[in-house]
């Protein structure tokens, strides 16, 4: 399961207070942990670690049910939603499950390098949390809908912070009903949007009350509903995006002030470009992608055709793309204020980009939400090269129905994906385009890349299975590790 | 000149370098002048010799942007009419904040040190007397039904008066009793307030230089007011007959104090005022003068006389000795007197339709008259007088000379004083407002319903376009922080805005910056 799609499904169910004996791995819950897989089993909830050149082990996270693994930006800290269950059944736990009074709490935990951290419990109320791209820092806001079947009063203006290094929350009070939660990538603030208005809240001191808080409007004129909020590489700005308005809210976190800049349209989504000293702003398919410079705040306008509402920003060169419907791919070099426009050869579901940018990969995967394409393009992304070649996606016609995507090496040398129901895995070197293929032992269905450039399978296999790719071609398959303590029963903590 | 004529005032006033005042400021120590704000210059009639151009229309006048921002070197304040706020901008760092006053703030005055503004608030009948840094200040009551604030030079007095030429539909309504003859005083020291009671539909107020003395201007009388004492009082001088006063037009004050000119419709002579023994005489001019205005000087004071077609110049401080006449040329009819600091003028007529102007010098006896290819709307000199800008109006001349492309529209000419080139742009708008940097390099023109700022080169009479977000309100240029250096001041646009928007336009790099929403920084949480 790719990372985004991982965060997605952990920020979508729910807990649940009873347990089965019965369990199975979960291959779409892995996620990488610096330099190692971190899996759950259903069931027992219990979490695997999983490395290359080490034996499988279980973490041990307490008297906990793990439910849910989402990976944090930082590609090591990793957060888990779990049940800690706890029983006044003073008999022994194994003869029985709890027989008299049973309690559930929902718990936060947080690991980091494969390792456990801490946990602290964080309430049905509370969505799942919202990390920083460094891993350092997680907020929860309360979800109205979860918070109102809850016993006990729930503060609707608050949202809950978290210090991950050592797995400490503390409330912040904040304007009702916060939505969104921005972390400052260059110091330790964040910013909070609620309707109307935006906090600032100081992450070192834990402070509970916001430094600054942001109105979004006049107090005689209906409020802006933020839609969505993005900090500067240098911290100093916050950019507000607010629904049906075509005005930029920008944030002077430093000098508090406010300034507005007109763009063509309501924005769909605004990219700091570390480094740059400009924040690049998508529109959907309004056929324009903007530049905005974070000092003077002047728009650069660079037409797109078709339009863009994904993008990301890879050592010095940005890449847009419509997600889902993706005919052009743009990369955008906001130093010459310049934009190249990739033609591709089938439209495309899904834009990959190599960690350090220098490829791309357009395709579709076989989904539940696309019916996937055998076609995929390669990109060359070289930020220094301006030659017109550059511009022409590599087109590869695939066996079969790709369903996972990596890059492989560091730096990559490689793409590799996944077919459906294919226990296959093929491989296209880079910059050679040639093509090998990798026979697995059993189907994979998502493909995890490590720091190192290991390209982890994990396969469906119910006892657990992933194989590991390193980047020189060796590969190491284990198996069966899912049936460590499944048969186990589930935890309890005994409260007398 | 009054300082309400469109482009003169804005061009002049605008660079707060040139130290010239956007509005009545009240000064008059710099050949300070007043002209009321009737929207006109009669014609002739009265005692003077008749003309055929006795029966033209007044000279028009427009003040299309009563509500001004003030400028010192350090700050820039613009009253924000409908949000009860003022927006101070830095014009060092170009850090812009809003701050709440009271209610409808009307008018803005800096004291000349530029530590204090003074914030008049319309609807609560309050001036605000806040520290221009701190933004901090006390709140004084004022008398009801007033429109207009000037300031002393000395930073002693605000003065707040009603101008019925200068009211605006949007005024708030004044119910029961109310009066046109009183002014209301604030000592800007302590913070207290006199009310008094003056002439019939005061026009202006001056100041002599040091702050002592108040000049307040009203249809038929003057009246000084000692403000030295700790009650101020008033000295009434009639300069008109009682029963029928002209309404005053236009005042003069030459720099000393000794004596006020007064320019008076329908006629046809200038009242001199002495203003230490209180004697009134009529000093003839000709027929149907419709100007008045003193040298750079101050030290001679110069009548235009539209239907006798003569300049008179008189003495400012000997105003009883003979005067000199230069004739004015018979081709073409001239009403109004534009001068630069180096006493170069420009004479022309907004109320014909004739594409001419003239140029002449205080010192000279010699009128050159030029062509244009339409009426003028108005003209100005650049800071420096080296440069003019004319606006036309739709109407063309009527030998049918105005070129094809001008024909029917507004036009804007640029001309060099000098050698008189000029550049004429025709124009899809209104001209609304503009400006010019202090050295007279660039001038700025914003046109009624157009978000775009023109940019005007007068060294090369070349005009470029540049876009703004919105429709602009205000124009005007930043000090030069250093004049010795080849950088030119940005200059600064408001626009309308619900939360309020500037934009800075650098001539030097062609960049605009824009900031908008400013109105919000005084809602901050912090």
């Amino acid at each position: 399961m790719r990372p985004s799609l991982a965060l997605l499904a952990l920020l979508g169910a729910c807990t649940s207070s009873s347990a089965s004996l019965s369990g199975r791995w979960l291959p779409d819950e892995a996620v990488a942990s610096g330099e190692v897989v971190l899996g759950l089993t259903s069931g027992n909830g219990a979490i695997h670690r999983l490395a290359p050149g080490e034996e499988p082990a279980l973490v041990d996270v307490g008297p906990r049910v793990v439910r849910r693994l989402a990976a944090a930006g930082d590609g090591t800290t990793v957060l888990g939603r779990a049940e800690r269950r706890r029983c006044d059944d003073l008999r022994p736990r194994r003869q029985s499950p709890c027989k008299g009074e049973f309690e559930t709490s929902d718990d936060l935990l947080v690991l980091r390098d494969g390792g456990f951290v801490g946990a602290f419990e964080l309430g049905f109320a509370y969505g799942d949390p919202i990390t920083s791209e460094d891993g350092r820092w997680a907020a929860a806001v309360v979800n109205p809908d979860a918070a109102a079947g809850q016993e006990g009063i729930v503060n609707l203006g608050s949202v809950l912070m978290v210090d991950l290094d050592v797995a400490e929350p503390w409330p912040v009070t904040v304007g009702f009903n916060a939505s969104q939660v921005a972390f400052s990538p260059a110091t330790d603030q964040a910013v909070v949007l609620s309707p109307g208005e935006v906090a600032l809240v100081d992450l070192a001191t834990r402070a509970p009350v916001p430094e600054v808080t942001f109105p979004l409007g006049l107090p005689s004129a209906t409020r802006a509903q933020p839609a969505g909020v993005t900090i500067t590489d240098d911290g100093t700005t916050a950019l507000v995006a607010t629904q049906a308005g075509s005005d930029l809210y920008v944030l002077d976190l430093v000098n508090p002030r406010v300034n507005l800049v007109a763009l063509r349209a309501p924005p769909q989504r605004t990219l700091p470009l570390t480094g740059s000293g400009q924040t690049l702003v998508v529109y959907g398919q309004l056929g324009w992608i903007d530049l905005v410079d974070d000092l003077t705040q002047n728009v650069t306008g660079l037409v797109a055709p078709g339009g863009a509402d994904a993008a990301v920003w890879r050592d010095g060169v940005a890449i847009a793309w419509r997600s889902g419907l993706a005919d052009h791919v743009f990369r955008v070099d906001p130093d010459r204020g310049e934009l190249t426009d990739y033609v591709l050869s089938a439209t495309a579901a899904a834009v990959d980009v190599s960690q350090e940018g220098g490829w791309a990969a357009a395709w579709t995967p076989g989904t539940s939400s696309f019916s996937g394409s055998r076609r995929l393009d390669l990109l060359r992304l070289y930020p220094d090269s301006q030659s017109r070649l550059d511009a022409d996606p590599v087109a590869f016609a695939l066996p079969g129905i790709p369903v996972d995507l990596a890059f492989q090496g560091e730096p990559t040398d490689a793409v590799i994906f996944l077919m459906s129901d294919r226990a296959e895995l093929a491989s296209i070197s880079l910059p050679s385009f040639e093509v090998s293929s990798l026979e697995l032992p059993t189907p994979a269905s998502q493909l995890t890349r490590l720091p190192d450039g290991t390209v982890a399978a994990i396969h469906g296999d119910s006892t657990g299975r992933v194989t590991f790719i390193r980047p020189d071609g060796s590969v190491e398959t284990q198996a069966g590790f899912a049936l460590k303590g499944l048969f186990d029963p589930a935890p309890f903590e005994e409260t007398p | 000149m009054r300082p309400t004529l469109l482009l003169a005032l804005l061009l002049t006033g605008c660079s707060a370098e040139s130290g010239i005042k956007f509005d009545s400021d009240g000064a008059f120590g710099d050949a300070a002048e007043t002209d009321f704000d009737t929207g006109r210059r009669g014609g002739g009639g009265g005692n003077g010799e008749p003309d055929e151009a006795d029966t033209l229309p007044d000279e028009q006048e427009e003040d299309r942007k009563a509500l001004r921002p003030q400028q010192t070197p350090r700050y820039l304040f613009i009253p924000n009419l409908d949000r009860d706020t003022i927006t101070r901008v830095d014009t060092r760092t170009l850090d812009v904040i809003t701050h709440p006053v009271g209610r409808r703030p009307r008018a803005i005055g800096v004291t000349p040190d530029q530590a204090m503004a003074v914030v008049f608030n319309q609807r609560d009948n309050t001036v605000q007397l806040l520290d221009a840094e701190a933004l901090t200040g006390p709140v004084v009551s004022v008398r009801p039904n007033l429109n207009q604030l000037v300031i002393s030079p000395d930073g002693g007095t605000a003065a707040l008066f009603h101008d019925v030429g200068a009211t605006r539909p949007d005024d708030p309504v004044v119910t029961g009793a109310v009066s046109f003859n009183e002014i209301s005083l604030v000592d800007l020291d302590t913070a207290t307030h006199v009310p008094l009671v003056v002439g019939f539909n005061p026009k202006a107020i001056r100041f002599t230089p040091d702050g002592a003395t108040a000049l307040v201007i009203a249809d038929g009388s003057l009246a000084t007011v000692d403000l030295t004492g700790s009650t101020p009082t008033a000295r009434f001088i009639a300069i008109a007959d009682p029963l029928d006063p002209p309404p005053a037009e236009e005042v003069v004050v030459e720099p000393t104090g000794a004596y006020a000119f007064v320019r008076q419709g329908g006629v046809n002579a200038i009242t001199v005022v002495g203003l230490r023994d209180g004697s009134v005489d009529l000093l003839p001019v000709g027929a149907g003068p419709t100007d008045l205005d003193l040298s750079a000087d101050g030290s001679r004071t110069i009548v235009v006389s539209r239907a006798s077609r003569q300049i008179t110049v008189f003495d400012a401080l000997s105003p009883y000795a003979p005067p000199r006449i230069i004739p004015t040329p018979v081709e073409a009819t001239l009403g109004s007197l534009e001068l630069g600091p180096d006493d170069r003028g420009v004479l022309f007529s907004n109320a014909t339709s004739q594409g001419r102007y003239a140029t002449w010098s205080v010192d000279s006896d010699v009128v050159g008259l030029r062509g244009l290819p339409k009426p003028v709307e108005s003209l100005a000199l650049t800071p420096t007088g080296e440069g003019l800008i004319i606006t036309h109006p739709p109407g063309d001349n009527p030998d049918g000379s105005t070129p094809v492309p001008y024909r029917n529209r507004y036009a804007l000419s640029l001309v060099s004083f000098e050698d008189g080139r000029a550049n004429t742009l025709a124009l899809d708008a209104v001209p609304n407002g503009s400006a010019a940097s202090a050295d007279g390099r660039y001038g700025y023109v914003i046109l009624e319903g157009r978000a775009g700022l023109a940019v005007l080169d007068f060294r090369t009479l070349i005009a470029d376009a540049v876009a703004l977000p919105s429709q602009p309100v205000f124009v005007g240029v930043l000090p030069d922080d250093d004049v010795t250096d080849d950088d030119q001041p940005a200059a600064w646009v408001s626009q309308d805005h619900p939360l309020g928007r500037l934009t800075f336009y650098d001539p030097d790099d062609g960049v605009s910056r824009t900031l908008t929403g400013f109105e919000l920084n005084s809602q901050i949480e912090d």
